[in-house]
């Protein structure tokens, strides 16, 4: 099956800085993809070049299947787009926009649902310009649905929004994903791409430095997983110690606290542990977080 | 054909603006109200014979200064605007061209130009038919059509601005330059022109000197003074003293093909057509961020 993104060599520059150096990306059809990296890494402009709202100096960009510069039209025939800011036409209702949008796309949309899933049902009839931050937000997001939309293509979806909101763009990426559709959307916050990603990838400084999925990514860093173990007594744990794999063991009082490599299987230490009289009473595992590995790919 | 959905919202976005009722006020009482003075004049001034002629003469002195400058300023933020505020990337999200968003606003906006127009000449009309002796309706439809014209064309000059401008401070500011180019500087402009060949000015040596053709040309190629010239050689009025009857003018009974009527009929539809086309071909090029 064809790719929903593929970007190759993906090349820009602003006034001499370069805000993407060769950037390789691609998206499976059907995934949601979360697009990570810091403020200013270069996630916009990539998008910008998706929607031929930018050319880029040198490579290539596919959506759909079709070459991003060439047929743009007929590529945004089938996406949904959120913009980074959510600006809105101040003097135009929201039902109005997204009418606007329906029309456009040439769609059997209904526009009450739309409004109904972002949210927005009993403030449709106002203008867009009375509409709090979030709401605008909402809207944009509803223009986006319209038209059942093969891929849509999120620009920091949740930036702005309440957790309320948040919890409803998660909602709606799952909906759609559901119904087959491909999501890409960027953010700078890690836990907001987490949560509903199937592979991630991620934006520094203009270059892609991982894409994977978020095991893939815990892997990758090659850290340690912790266990934190409750036990009715504490058993003899040099065997455990011994373990190849195991990092450190430490115990306070009927607590052992376990690192271990990630490749050690869990079910080994448990045999050891449970071995003469020792049962386990409460097992907390805690892997290492993906802002850490977020933090170790953005910063070094 | 999505530029039909642009031209409907932008039409719609600016009806409910309190700009465009205000503009429609302005020319209801330019138009219609001056309209209405002429009617109320004493017989000395106007003679015995009160016709809709009498209102023409006095209102397209007012109408060429006014009219361009609101087209400037109905214009100006079409699209420079929607980058400003970013509303852009909401209509080039959606499938529709850059040459859609051109040609939509284009006729968008021209439509937000010629509403507050038509409905005051409408008003000015009936007061024509209640309190004046004579409507004569072929010099009042010239008037009308040659006013919209006026107003089309410096609205697709700042549409055309517009589009290849990324702030609306960068577009007002053109919006401006274009209006005390056109209007004010532009006479200069062509008397430097004539001073540089011929080493003196126009009318330096008395009244009766008679003018090259390429002279008058240039003069009037503005759409001010298509609109100018067009006024006095199709109603005939003797309205505007600076257009004077061209064959007076360049001094010879007949008059060269690019000083006709047709000449400056088309030379307003190149400014209506041409600026936006411009525009267009820069808008498509630039980067929308």
């Amino acid at each position: 099956m064809k790719n929903a993104i593929e970007t190759r060599g993906l090349t820009k520059s602003y006034d001499g800085i370069e805000a993407l150096r060769e950037v390789d990306l691609s998206v499976g059809s059907g995934e949601v993809f979360g697009f990570l990296g810091p403020n200013g890494a270069g996630k916009t402009t990539t998008i910008r070049i998706l929607l031929d709202f930018i050319r880029p100096d040198s490579g290539e960009a596919e959506v759909l299947g079709l070459d991003a510069q060439e047929n743009s039209l007929d590529i945004r025939k089938n996406i949904g787009y959120l913009p980074e800011v959510s600006n809105v036409y101040s003097r135009l209702t929201g039902f109005k926009h997204l009418k606007f949008a329906k029309e456009t796309k040439n769609a059997d949309t209904d526009i009450s649902k739309v409004l109904e899933r972002v949210g927005l049902f009993h403030d449709a009839d106002k203008r867009a310009g009375t509409y709090s931050k979030g709401m605008k937000q909402r809207l944009c997001l509803g223009i986006a649905l319209v038209g059942e939309p093969e891929l849509f293509i999120l620009d920091e979806p949740t930036t702005g929004l309440d957790p309320n909101g948040a919890r409803m763009v998660r909602e709606i990426v799952k909906e759609e994903k559901d119904r087959g559709a491909t999501v890409f959307f960027s953010s700078h916050i890690l836990e907001q791409v987490e949560k509903v990603s199937d592979r991630v990838g991620i934006l520094k400084d203009g270059k892609i430095v991982a894409e994977d999925t978020i095991e893939g990514l815990r892997e990758r860093t090659g850290r340690s997983s912790y266990m934190r173990i409750e036990v009715n007594e504490v058993p003899d744990l040099r065997e455990l110690e011994g373990m190849e794999g195991v990092k450190s063991v430490e115990v306070e009082d009927n607590v052992i606290e376990i690192e271990a490599g990630r490749d050690v299987v869990r079910s080994e230490i448990f045999e050891v542990i449970e071995r003469e009289n020792t049962r386990i009473i409460d097992l907390r595992t805690k892997e290492s977080s993906l802002d850490d590995i977020f933090a170790i790919l953005t910063e070094k | 054909m999505s530029w039909i959905n642009i031209a409907k919202k932008d039409f719609e976005d600016s009806i409910r603006s309190s700009s465009l009722w205000i503009v429609t006020l302005i020319f209801l009482v330019l138009i219609a109200g001056g309209t209405f003075i002429v009617s109320i004049l004493p017989e000395a001034i106007i003679g015995e014979n009160l016709t809709s002629d009498n209102a023409i003469i006095p209102l397209q002195g007012i109408i060429s200064l006014i009219v361009p400058l609101i087209s400037l300023m109905i214009g100006y933020m079409a699209i420079a605007g929607e980058r400003d505020f970013g509303t852009i990337k909401t209509l080039l999200g959606l499938p529709n061209t850059r040459f859609d968003v051109v040609l939509g606003k284009w006729i968008g906006r021209s439509l937000v130009a010629i509403v507050p127009i038509a409905i005051a000449f409408i008003i000015a009309s009936i007061i024509i038919a209640a309190f004046y002796d004579k409507f004569l309706i072929t010099n009042f439809m010239i008037f009308i059509f040659l006013t919209i014209l006026l107003a089309i064309s410096f609205l697709s000059i700042s549409i055309g601005f517009s589009a290849a401008t990324d702030t609306k401070t960068k577009a007002l500011g053109w919006a401006v330059a274009v209006y005390f180019f056109f209007m004010f500087l532009w006479d200069t402009f062509i008397m430097g022109i004539y001073y540089v060949i011929n080493r003196t000015i126009p009318y330096a040596a008395g009244q009766q000197e008679t003018l090259p053709a390429w002279f008058v040309f240039l003069q009037r190629i503005t759409p001010n003074g298509a609109f100018g010239t067009l006024s006095n050689e199709l109603m005939d009025l003797g309205q505007f003293s600076q257009y004077t009857d061209i064959s007076t003018l360049i001094g010879t009974e007949t008059i060269p093909f690019y000083l006709t009527n047709y000449t400056f009929l088309a030379t307003m539809l190149i400014w209506i057509t041409i600026p936006p086309i411009l525009g267009y071909l820069v808008f498509r090029k630039t980067d929308i961020t």
